[in-house]
């Protein structure tokens, strides 16, 4: 079980107004814009800690003090998610209520899946290179996979 | 339950679950409870299924396969809980785990005809509709020729016949298609890759987020620029937090290091820890002391109302004597303590005891010995719970190694001065023995060493 202490604020992201306030023809079109505009804060606030990104050997290290009381040169690196399954679809800018491990289909959701059959993972480098072909045929195949247009976070 | 008319029993059996140990009290029945929180559930899971199997007991044969497959399915969902629960694990415990959630799966299909959504209802009305108006018109084709009686038993079959078709109706349109249920099947291999679940339990995130922002808000000046001023907020408290824990982490080892043997009353000392990891300090539960180092004033009670508390006239003898032979042990003068004296005595008198355990899996919880004296408990019996001490010193070897079962009668305790004119605390506990029979053996029957 970890700390409260392992828990730190480092940003507060802004959210959409109450949806039941907006008519659902309205609410149609602004969900692909909270979509983008979480997209582009993601991108915005996790661009330091991606090691890719900044390879050089001095570009985000800075000195830490441990609890050993010496001083370290560390830089933080986007490591792994942990959020429940709601953000894990914001994050992933996947459609609700699919699985945000597997590329399982909707409808066999409730089916047991022993391990040695289990779907393909999601590819998130094979969804960038889709939503930038910008095609008819690259939709469908996102559509088809159940994520959104858009997917440029990780 | 409702279908099976099972949930009066359920409830009546539910809210009948007595608080022992750390069991929170029931007091509404499982309808009454709109949302549960982690701590209940995690209580809810130790004896969820023995309620559930005491509530489906009986009932007709034709009930028998289906409550059984509840029983199961329940059993099966519930074994997965606790594996996955574990700290640690190995092969064995992961197959396990995959074994329980198939099982899960093959025994699930009990509960489908709950599972039917908007669609599922509104398509088996609309077959009743139909249904219905078809009995209506075979009621008025052969209304001439029906006598009452075979009119009634073809209603009756007619009704039958419409339930079956409204619940095969439903079934088949319901499903389990939800990611909550699917998220299971990775969890062996998530394990696998990155350990146990525990270490990445979303409580604590949750927890935050409504704690963080708020907290940071009310301490802000709610002025346009209140964002940063949150973060500030939030940082600064994490760092003097994290301050005191190191200078907490320090003050402890500074304590392991010149760590003193506490003597107990009858002469008998705590059972050392099984392991070489350190035990926290014990947690009397009640007030603390106040800072001018007496003790809290809801609790200081003298001699007397010990003694009025204990109501067995031997351990009343007991207590005087164990009392005054400590007192006179711990004094440095070694001067007797006259009864006057004795009476006058401050002490507090404690109804419990929080003390850090080892779990199954090596994790430390807390567990609570609760010692009420002649008092009840929460307007019931007694509780006075049995302990383990150890009566015999140095290494022993025996099914009990050493150790007895002695169930508490009083908890107390009494502050001294001691050489530097210092108050010195100690708590002292008055235990009813137990005598090991067979020599302390086990009971070749049993399989148990029995006490007496």
């Amino acid at each position: 079980m970890p700390l409260t202490h392992s828990v730190v604020m480092v940003a507060l992201r802004p959210i959409p107004v109450r949806n039941r306030n907006i008519p659902p023809k309205q609410l149609d079109g602004l969900r692909p814009t909270n979509r983008k505009g979480l997209n582009d804060v993601l991108q915005r606030v996790l661009h330091p800690l991606t090691f890719v990104q900044n390879p050089s050997a001095e570009s985000g290290y800075y000195n830490v003090l441990c609890a050993d009381g010496n001083f370290r040169r560390c830089k933080p690196v986007l490591a792994a998610w942990l959020a429940d399954c709601p953000e894990y679809s914001g994050l992933h800018h996947l459609e609700r209520h699919v699985c945000f491990w597997c590329e399982c289909p909707k409808y066999e959701l409730g089916d047991h899946v022993p391990p040695d059959k289990q779907h393909p993972w999601w590819d998130h480098n094979l969804y960038r290179t889709l939503n930038n072909a910008k095609t008819k045929v690259a939709d469908a195949e996102l559509l088809s996979r159940h994520v959104h247009r858009g997917f440029t976070a990780f | 339950m409702k279908t099976h008319k099972r949930l009066d029993k359920y409830n009546a059996i539910w809210s009948s679950m007595p608080a022992y140990q750390d069991l929170t009290p029931k007091t509404k029945s499982y309808e009454d409870v709109s949302q549960w929180n982690g701590k209940e559930m995690k209580e809810m899971s130790r004896y969820l299924l023995g309620v559930v199997t005491q509530s489906l007991r009986g009932g007709s044969p034709a009930q028998h396969p289906i409550l059984n497959r509840a029983i199961e399915c329940r059993w099966a969902l519930l074994q997965f809980y606790m594996y996955a629960r574990y700290i640690s694990h190995d092969d064995a415990t992961l197959s396990n785990m995959e074994d329980t959630l198939c099982r899960f799966h093959t025994f699930k299909d009990v509960f489908l005809l709950w599972r039917a959504g908007k669609e599922a209802k509104a398509k088996a009305n609309a077959l009743r509709t139909e249904l219905v108006k078809k009995r209506q018109v075979d009621e008025e084709t052969n209304a001439e020729t029906w006598t009452p009686s075979k009119k009634q038993r073809k209603m009756n079959a007619w009704r039958d016949y419409i339930s079956h078709e409204i619940d095969v109706s439903k079934e088949l349109d319901a499903d389990f298609n939800f990611p909550k249920i699917h998220l299971m099947s990775h969890w062996v291999e998530h394990i696998h890759q990155y350990g146990a679940l525990q270490q990445y339990s979303a409580e604590r995130h949750e927890k935050a987020h409504k704690t963080n922002p708020k907290d940071g808000w009310n301490a802000s000046n709610h002025n346009l620029n209140y964002l940063p001023q949150v973060i500030t907020f939030q940082r600064r408290i994490l760092c003097f937090e994290i301050r005191e824990l190191n200078l907490q982490a320090l003050a402890q080892r500074r304590e392991n290091s010149a760590a003193t043997c506490k003597v107990l009353p009858s002469g008998t000392d705590l059972a050392p820890p099984l392991s070489s990891k350190s035990y926290a300090k014990p947690e009397f539960m009640g007030p603390q002391n106040r800072r001018d180092g007496k003790h809290p004033d809801a609790m200081i009670k003298d001699f007397r109302a010990l003694l009025d508390n204990t109501q067995d006239a031997m351990h009343r003898v007991t207590i005087y004597k164990g009392t005054r032979e400590f007192l006179r042990h711990k004094s440095h003068n070694k001067m007797y303590i006259s009864d006057e004296q004795l009476h006058a005595m401050e002490l507090c008198i404690y109804h419990g005891i929080k003390i850090q355990v080892e779990g199954i899996e090596g994790e430390h919880i807390s567990q609570i010995c609760r010692c009420t004296g002649s008092q009840s408990w929460r307007g019931g019996n007694q509780w006075n719970d049995l302990v383990w001490v150890k009566h015999r010193p140095g290494r022993c070897y025996g099914a009990l190694n050493g150790r007895l079962p002695w169930q508490l009668q009083q908890l107390f305790k009494i502050q001294l001065l001691n050489e530097d004119a210092a108050f010195v605390e100690y708590w002292l506990a008055l235990a009813l023995t137990t005598i090991p029979e067979n020599s302390g053996n086990l009971d070749p029957v049993s399989t148990f060493v029995q006490v007496r």
